[in-house]
């Protein structure tokens, strides 16, 4: 293998048709993302049809700029990585089905990467020195998820949500209070001006000492009554307030979870990861208290944290050096689970 | 020509490698599942078996529809990515063109007939005979009594059925229709590469194929939620 290794990182798990040329895993080239929001805003919610069928019109096109923008050819790329699962299986089987053509077409090795495995490694793109082992929090609209790394594929699954993703919850009470889709970005926008004090809502599966599962379905029942009860009494609601309280809340259960974790397992560092990890109240508190421990947090920037090509890219980048290849057969696992074992 | 054509839209998975002359290669599996697994290894065995080096690929033909959604997709990404990597042309191919394709020599009527499930079938009506099929009626969505009913525009003597509607129908449309009822044999009933592939090469000669970002899914249905917000819109005027 040459010095420069160079992997297009195809992503289409969800709503965002994205591809990007990263180089030795760390450095972006480029990353184009295509976003559906506004296909899917009128439904408050992504439609998988829709969602689907618009991957199949602009992936080409999306694969197209990343190559330009990168200035590079296919000639010159080394591995094909895609996002395979878990994901929406209409989405994903786009995104696979093209890659596996384009792979063998190019002859070049086809990498199969778990989307949230990408998303960890978006924090392999900030220039940060990561060093085994580590923990990461992979928060975002579809997952809930602790989970510590000895090394490149050793993944161990600590605890994850058994309800709700936090992101999610995000995006309904957002829907519940009108205030459009995806909801997190605006709700964080909006708490900065409200008051965490004004409500008091649930931290579930806090107190279990032992259990680093996370439940969020019972913040979001207890948010979406407040809101109910508050307008059948005719009362203004005060949506700044519901979102800061909200918001803690949850920020609440994933740093106490977060810190339960890092003294069990006495890591030096810590990963966020996800699109609920470009929630800033999220960082100030996670940066804070794992700083009292001693504890590094390393984040990745905005635009990696929500669904993209390039931390497809970085993961298919050791991915390939562990020789973790695909076949020809390679399908999209909608519920892959994390752990490879 | 050589091209290479596929057909993901119902439950066959099917793959051919061919050109004017010859179908040098054609491999097709009718076991309904999973042809986002199989596809990409049969298309690299007909490559592997047949001893065709890709890069001698002039072009691609594929099915667009309409037939399963996720079908019709994992045809056209596996498509596009080929076209893509190769730098060649594709056409798109109606399923039900080429299913009637395969009898163009045909003097009666054909009609094939697809499971479109909520009890309809993707249909169309052609006359055969000539140097070149007649289309009667476009592709639509249709009912058994629809299509009953559009038959009976029709005084041909017979009426060809083909498509994998035609087992699990077989037995109404014959009471229904007597003796003008006759049936494709097993061989070209059902869809197929080389259909796609013969119908495909027609294409070609007339518009040289067009570049992968145009190749378009031939649904006919809108995504359901979509049918049910434009149906809510429209009731509630
Ligand atoms: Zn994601």
């Amino acid at each position: 293998m040459s010095t420069k290794t160079l992997i297009l990182g195809l992503e289409t798990s969800c709503d965002d048709t994205a591809a990007a040329v990263v180089q030795n895993g760390r450095t972006v080239l480029s990353s184009v993302v295509s976003s559906q929001d506004n296909l899917h805003h009128r439904f408050g919610g992504v439609v998988p049809e829709i969602a689907s069928r618009r991957h199949l019109e602009v992936i080409t096109v999306v694969i197209e700029e990343a190559l330009d923008e990168a200035g590079v050819g296919f000639d010159d790329l080394d591995g094909l990585a895609v996002a395979y699962g878990p994901g929406l299986v209409g989405s994903l089987l786009v995104g696979v089905s093209l890659a596996k053509a384009l792979a063998f077409t190019l002859d070049l090795p086809i990498i199969g990467v778990n989307h949230l495995e990408g998303h960890l490694y978006a924090n392999f793109l900030t220039g940060a020195a990561v060093s085994f082992p580590v923990l990461s929090l992979v928060v975002s609209g579809g997952h809930t998820s602790l989970i510590y790394m000895e090394g490149h594929g050793q993944i161990e699954v600590l605890g994850k949500t058994r309800d709700d993703a936090a992101g999610e919850v995000f995006d309904k009470i957002a829907r519940a209070l009108g205030l459009g889709f995806p909801g997190g970005p605006i709700m964080e926008k909006l708490a900065r001006r409200g008051d965490a004090a004004a409500f008091t809502f649930p931290r579930a599966l806090m107190l279990e000492e032992k259990n680093l599962d996370f439940s969020f379905s019972g913040v979001k029942t207890a948010v979406l009554n407040c809101i109910q009860r508050e307008k059948e009494k005719g009362r203004r609601i005060a949506p700044p307030d519901i979102a800061a309280a909200f918001q803690e809340a949850v920020v609440d259960v994933l740093t106490a979870k977060s810190l339960r974790a890092v003294k069990e397992k006495k890591v030096r560092q810590f990963l966020l990861a996800g699109g609920v990890a470009a929630n800033g109240e999220l960082r100030r508190r996670l940066r804070q208290d794992l700083l009292a421990e001693g504890v590094e947090l390393i984040y990745p920037p905005v635009e990696y944290c929500t669904d993209n090509g390039a931390m497809i890219g970085a993961a298919g980048y050791y991915y390939l050096l562990q020789g973790r290849l695909a076949g020809w057969d390679l399908n999209a696992v909608p519920n892959l689970a994390l752990d490879l074992s | 020509m050589l091209l290479l054509a596929l057909d993901t839209t119902t439950g066959i998975c099917s793959v051919a490698l061919g050109d004017e002359e010859k179908i040098l290669a054609e491999y097709l599996l009718n076991i309904k599942r999973t042809h986002s697994r199989r596809l990409l290894p049969l298309i690299a065995s007909l490559f592997k078996d047949s001893g065709i080096n890709k890069n001698d690929l002039k072009g691609l033909a594929v099915n667009i529809g309409p037939g399963s959604f996720t079908g019709i997709r994992i045809g056209l990404a596996t498509a596009k990515g080929f076209c893509q990597g190769l730098d060649i042309p594709a056409v798109g191919v109606m399923t039900l063109d080429a299913l009637a394709e395969g009898y163009i020599f045909y003097p009666g009527l054909i009609c094939p007939i697809l499971d479109a499930r909520k009890n309809q079938f993707y249909t169309a009506l052609y006359r055969g005979g000539g140097d070149s099929l007649v289309v009667l009626h476009p592709v639509a969505a249709l009912s058994r009594s629809e299509l009953l009913a559009l038959l009976k525009h029709y005084d041909d003597p017979d009426i060809l059925f083909l498509g994998d509607a035609v087992g699990p129908n077989r037995e109404s449309l014959r009471a229904a229709l007597g003796r003008r009822y006759k049936e494709a044999p097993l061989p070209f009933r059902e869809n197929r590469a080389s259909l796609v592939l013969q119908r495909g090469l027609k294409i070609w000669r007339e518009t040289g194929g067009e570049p992968s970002h145009a190749l378009k899914p031939f649904y006919l249905r809108l995504p359901e939620a979509e049918r049910r917000r434009r149906e809510k819109r429209s009731g509630g005027r």
